[in-house]
């Protein structure tokens, strides 16, 4: 496992705002994300992470930048390849109330893709299905019910059985439990981590919650503003986070421990600025207790690079050693 | 037709769940349905009961309604009320498939347009603006006098004059449709856009399509009316609304039944499309029923 499944370089998405401006919604991410991993891909909204996810499965074109898939450089193939490069890489989307067809019966919302991929009889894509069916744990009879039909928690089941049915190498997951009751959030979030342990999946877990995603997550990428400003092993990140943004989050998690010494939270100030017109430098400094000259002049990169070890902790601050 | 035959087909025609099924509608789509079903079984029924055909001259002219004739004659001596019934069938078939044509084209047009939002959006819609700047019985007549007058040249200028206003509303729906998720969904697993828009589009903004098109066929109907009228839609003798009427403005005094028939036969189908078309939309659009 050295060769990274996915990589994305310089991965930039700027959206015309008219009046010749753009939003710079994603702006130079790199990320590698290895087999059999999940990455946590966390940040407040607008950050730019669902943009990135969107990038990821082709859903959005890059403004610049690549996405690389298992060497394959994606927006470079075309036709057959590049359709089959799609199979791979498949999304489970954050509303299951929105992302199945009204009009469709599970039967045909699960085998949509099979039946794109195409080169598969109609007995050879029930089977898989009612196969996918019992894997997320829905009766087959499920098969010939409409999505409105099922509760919140066996749409996104549904949702899940959809993308994996493709037995795709990569699963880009946006928000999967954001849009259910917090009583079955852990449900899913469990059956995905069986179904990735099963299957031998990948995952870009794309949350805005921290908790959730330490919970899932071998590694995790903090974004703020279209960057990625902290990366790392989980236990890392939440133990010992370098950046001033990424304790900013961590302090705003609530402790359960009631006999706990409370612990100090650092409380931003003001908005996130707009992704139009950014500040220039470290993109965090109009927010930042620690921000000196240094940070409204030069972009910090993400570091350090003594280890040559990619998935080393990294984080993007010209104070990182000073704020830990 | 006797008693007995009439039971025996009848419960065919009509199964109970369909009736029921009617009667649980609002008020509108009741009026409106039965006033069309009544019109229709008179357009297709009528020529089978009227022994008279629409062209013989089966009277003196200008009879006064009569038993005989129940509408009395025209200057030739036909039958009012059978020109009338042949008239009713010619013009729903043609305005139903100027209808039918312009919502398969105006729905691709627009469903196209909303889907790639850009400069085939762009060139698209332009295209709709410049063909929309046209009065459009205007635009009709141009594209008649052009095409030359037949039922099949009177069929496509009127599919083509109602375009845009289908065009617009599958436009509108699909701009909305194509950030669902489940449109997205399909994209990420590979569904072809074509495809797509045949799966999840489509079937997801075919209601507005429908109401539309009850509006649409009474404009048909009326454009189809005011042509004949104007002596460039269906050529005699071939019976038509708004033909009988010209024929008749000249002894409109003195026989007024020659123009009262056809035209309350026309307002009598626009109503029944109006009325339809206004109880379809109470039951669907949310923002009215609630």
């Amino acid at each position: 496992m050295t060769e990274p499944l996915l990589t994305l370089r310089d991965l930039t998405k700027h959206f015309p705002a008219g009046a010749g401006k753009v939003v710079q919604a994603v702006d130079g991410v790199n990320l590698d994300v290895y087999e059999g991993e999940t990455l946590g891909l966390v940040g407040e909204s607008g950050c730019g992470k669902s943009t990135t996810a969107h990038l990821i499965v082709g859903l959005h074109q890059a403004s610049r930048g690549k996405v690389i898939f298992a060497g394959e450089d994606v927006a470079a193939l075309s036709g057959r390849a590049r359709q089959s490069i799609r199979h791979q890489m498949q999304y489970i989307f954050q509303d299951p109330n929105d992302s199945l067809d009204p009009r469709m019966r599970v039967r045909s919302i699960i085998g949509e893709g099979l039946v794109a991929r195409g080169g598969m009889g109609r007995a050879e894509r029930d089977a898989l299905i009612r196969e996918m069916l019992e894997k997320v744990g829905l009766p087959p009879d499920a098969m010939e019910r409409f999505p409105h039909e099922f509760s919140g928690g066996q749409r996104q089941r549904i949702g899940i059985a959809r993308a994996l049915v493709l037995r795709p190498r990569l699963v880009v997951a946006d928000e999967p439990i954001s849009a259910l009751d917090v009583s079955v959030q852990s449900q899913i979030l469990n059956l995905m981590g069986d179904l990735r342990r099963e299957l031998g999946l990948t995952y870009v877990f794309v949350a805005h919650n921290l908790a959730a995603v330490g919970y899932v997550s071998d590694r995790i990428a903090v974004m703020y503003l279209g960057r990625v400003v902290e990366i790392g092993e989980t236990a890392d990140i939440l133990n010992t986070p370098r950046h001033p943004y990424t304790q900013a989050l961590l302090s705003a998690i609530p402790d359960p421990d009631i006999g706990a010494a409370k612990k100090a939270r650092i409380v931003l100030q003001g908005d996130i600025p707009s992704p139009i017109d950014p500040p220039s430098g470290c993109r965090f400094r109009t927010r930042c207790p620690m921000a000196q000259q240094i940070c409204s002049e030069q972009v910090p990169m993400l570091g350090p690079h003594t280890s040559q070890d990619r998935r080393a902790h990294q984080t993007a601050c010209h104070f990182a050693g000073a704020v830990s | 037709m006797s008693e007995r035959s009439k039971t025996a087909w009848w419960p065919e025609l009509f199964p109970r769940a369909l009736i029921r099924a009617f009667l649980g509608q609002n008020i509108l789509i009741r009026i409106g349905g039965v006033l069309l079903v009544a019109l229709l079984a008179l357009a297709l029924g009528g020529p089978l009961v009227i022994s008279h055909g629409p062209t013989d001259m089966v009277a003196m002219s200008l009879q006064p309604p009569s038993a005989a004739n129940l509408l009395g004659t025209d200057l030739l001596g036909r039958d009012v009320l059978a020109r009338t019934l042949d008239a009713a069938r010619t013009s729903l078939i043609v305005a139903f498939c100027a209808m039918a044509l312009s919502l398969l084209a105006g729905a691709a047009w627009g469903m196209i347009a909303g889907y790639n939002v850009g400069s085939v959006d762009l060139v698209l819609m332009r295209v709709l603006d410049v063909l929309q700047a046209f009065p459009p019985l205007l635009l009709a007549v141009a594209l008649v006098a052009v095409l030359g007058t037949s039922t099949a040249n009177l069929i496509f200028t009127m599919s083509v004059l109602f375009v845009p206003q289908f065009a617009r509303i599958a436009r509108s729906a699909t701009l909305l449709l194509r950030r669902r998720q489940f449109v997205l969904a399909a994209q990420v697993l590979g569904v072809s856009p074509l495809r797509n828009l045949l799966t999840h589009v489509l079937p997801n903004i075919s209601t507005p399509l429908i109401i539309e098109s009850t509006s649409v066929i009474t404009a048909a109907l009326l454009t189809e009316s005011a042509l004949s009228f104007l002596g460039m839609g269906i050529q005699p003798p071939t019976p038509t609304w708004g033909g009988m009427i010209a024929e008749s403005t000249s002894v409109m005094t003195r026989a007024p039944w020659l123009v009262l028939a056809p035209g309350s036969a026309t307002i009598l189908v626009v109503l029944a499309f109006l009325l339809l078309g206004d109880g379809l939309r109470d039951k669907f659009d949310p923002k009215v029923s609630g």
